[in-house]
């Protein structure tokens, strides 16, 4: 019987059917079943050295690789998803290589095959996917099926832990987009602003809103700070803030991360009373050492800023074991400009593409999944 | 004679998923008769690295912890042994997971474990197979017509557990005693104990046994029955 040996990163499960239902959704009908699917990094053929191999995959030292499918592509008769990441799968391939004695001479794309009899159809989208283990596999055609048995693999270490999570309010936690929506409405009411496009107000959730009234209104530096007033005195004042939902999983995300000792700030731009008059009216300020927010004067409010603000009131220097949590490209771009870690919720205004074009370290489909990172 | 053992039981503060205190699982089990228990809780990456974490040592104390307990309080009115349902890589059980993979191992002893704990959960599956050989230990793919399962090749295996009694999952049992017939394995069958409704399954040997080395014996020799509950 004709038994080749390659050795390959597995993705952890969440990641494998994630892979998956994300084939299934580009148009393939015939997906490779999820716990088969792998990203080849060394092909050896037929060999009798697979007692080598083995010791060789055992071998390697080295952290969990978190990677973003980027794109697909046609190899023969295979249908794969590019996968790219920051040179760490190159570095684990040239880890296994010097251990094995191996020199491959094949230039390496990471990709994952998903499919071996339809095409796509569509696009995939582009999710993170974790890369867990290095595995050495035997692969063999019974009865016109191919199988793959692991032979020997190796756990890649989960990365360090988080002494210290900030989050984001608006969008991570709460869902306050209705609130803060029709508080803009109100303002350029008053204002005296009217026909525009409604879904135009979705690009006012995160950014300041100054900026955004002069950005997407195309208002003077007055005007601005008017309505700025204006939708002040709505969501403050007449109930706006309230018009909110917290997220399914956050408290019971924020009662885990708490009891682990993990010490929780929030960092948002938005005028630090009423974050806390919200985080109060929703029964979440229990969690929180502190709440980081924008001074009246919004001026002031910019994200990393605020980020610093929160590690300075806790206690903390920012580094790789401070981890940023938001929605908005504007924290991720402020957490990595204040020199922490950052973390990208998919639920919330901004998705996924926005993340990682800002270069966010994690993304997690929910809140629960956060917890996965400790 | 007749002796009752139980080959496939889980105790608290080793999983999330299994309920019963170790003082609970001694009542429950001197209640319903048996003469012998194996402790088999789950060990594999998740429950290492997640579920206890911290340093190597600490995790296999804790490990050991429900077994050890179980033993203390059976205080000889019951046999405990050790044994184990293992998953290697990433073919543990979770919602996530359509091609989960567990495998009971008996005959492994608890010195045993605490010196190759974390080389079997990096173990592929002809890896384990040949190491477990030499040891004298057997391997049973546990449940595996369960859902979001996958067989593993019964090259690498030792026999099948034919008869599960875990009443939350769909285990379809009738598959496991005709693939086991098909290809000659072993069989064992167990209560898959979590919650205290599940006992009442496990094998009938017509012997009494000392240790795990005699409890793979008896496997071995096929001479039992398969108990079901009525």
């Amino acid at each position: 019987m004709l038994v080749r040996i390659f050795a390959a990163l597995e993705p952890d499960h969440k990641s494998r059917q994630a892979l998956y239902d994300l084939a299934l959704k580009a148009g393939i009908g015939r997906v490779i079943p999820a716990y088969d699917l792998h990203l080849t990094l060394s092909f050896f053929g037929e060999t009798d050295d697979a007692e080598r191999l083995k010791a060789a995959v055992r071998s390697v030292n080295g952290a969990e690789i978190r990677a973003w499918v980027g794109g697909r592509r046609t190899f023969g008769n295979a249908r794969a998803l590019i996968i790219e990441d920051g040179g760490a799968i190159a570095e684990i391939k040239r880890k296994f290589c010097l251990a094995a004695e191996f020199d491959d001479e094949r230039k390496l794309l990471p990709h994952i095959t998903v499919s071996r009899k339809d095409d796509f159809v569509s696009e995939p989208e582009q999710i993170q996917i974790r890369l867990c283990a290095l595995t050495l596999f035997a692969s063999e055609n019974i009865n016109g099926k191919r199988e793959y048995t692991p032979l020997s693999s190796t756990f890649l270490k989960p990365e360090r832990r988080f002494g210290c999570m900030l989050f984001d309010l608006d969008g991570t936690l709460t869902d306050s987009a209705p609130g803060i929506k029709r508080s803009l409405k109100y303002a350029l009411d008053k204002l005296g602003i009217y026909g525009y496009d409604p879904e135009i107000l979705n690009k006012f959730l995160g950014p300041p809103l100054v900026w955004s009234f002069k950005t997407y209104m195309g208002l003077d530096d007055d005007t601005a700070v008017r309505g700025l007033a204006e939708y002040r005195r709505n969501y403050n004042e007449m109930g706006g803030k309230y018009v909110a939902e917290v997220y399914p999983g956050v408290e019971k995300l924020l009662a885990a991360l708490k009891e682990k000792g993990i010490r929780l700030g929030v960092a948002t731009v938005k005028p630090e009373k009423t974050a806390c008059e919200v985080l109060e009216h929703f029964g979440l300020i229990k969690y929180f050492e502190c709440v980081s927010g924008g001074q009246p004067d919004e001026r002031k409010a910019d994200k990393k800023s605020v980020i610093e603000q929160a590690l300075k009131r806790i206690g903390k220097a920012a580094g790789e074991d401070v981890l940023m949590i938001g929605d908005r490209v504007y924290d991720i771009e402020g957490g990595i400009s204040a020199g922490v870690k950052t973390l990208g919720v998919g639920y919330g205004f901004g998705g996924y593409a926005e993340l990682r074009e800002a270069g966010a370290d994690y993304t997690a489909a929910s809140a629960t999944d956060i917890l996965d990172l400790i | 004679m007749e002796y009752k053992v139980e080959t496939h039981l889980h105790t608290a503060l080793n999983s999330s998923c299994a309920k019963v205190s170790p003082e609970d699982v001694v009542r429950i089990y001197w209640d319903n008769g048996y003469d012998a228990l194996t402790v088999t809780n789950h060990w594999n990456r998740k429950i290492a690295w997640k579920y206890f974490g911290g340093e190597r040592r600490e995790i296999i104390k804790k490990y050991l912890g429900g077994y050890e307990r179980v033993k203390e309080l059976a205080d000889g009115s019951m046999r405990v042994f050790f044994g184990m349902e293992l998953a290697l890589r990433e073919d543990y059980y979770s919602p996530f997971n359509f091609g989960a993979a567990e495998i009971l191992v008996y005959g492994i002893t608890p010195a045993q474990f605490k010196e190759y704990a974390f080389d079997l959960i990096e173990f592929g599956y002809p890896e384990l197979k040949e190491f477990s050989a030499k040891r004298g230990w057997l391997l049973f793919q546990a449940h595996p017509y369960r859902e979001r399962t996958r067989r593993i090749d019964v090259r690498y295996l030792d026999g099948l557990e034919t008869y599960n009694n875990n009443p939350r999952h769909s285990n379809r049992n009738f598959l496991a005693r005709a693939r086991r017939k098909k290809y000659d394995l072993l069989m064992v069958g167990g209560s898959d104990f979590h919650q205290p409704e599940d006992v009442g399954a496990g094998v009938m040997l017509d012997k009494e046994i000392g240790n795990e080395t005699e409890l793979a014996d008896a496997l071995r020799s096929r001479e039992l029955k398969i108990l079901k509950p009525r």
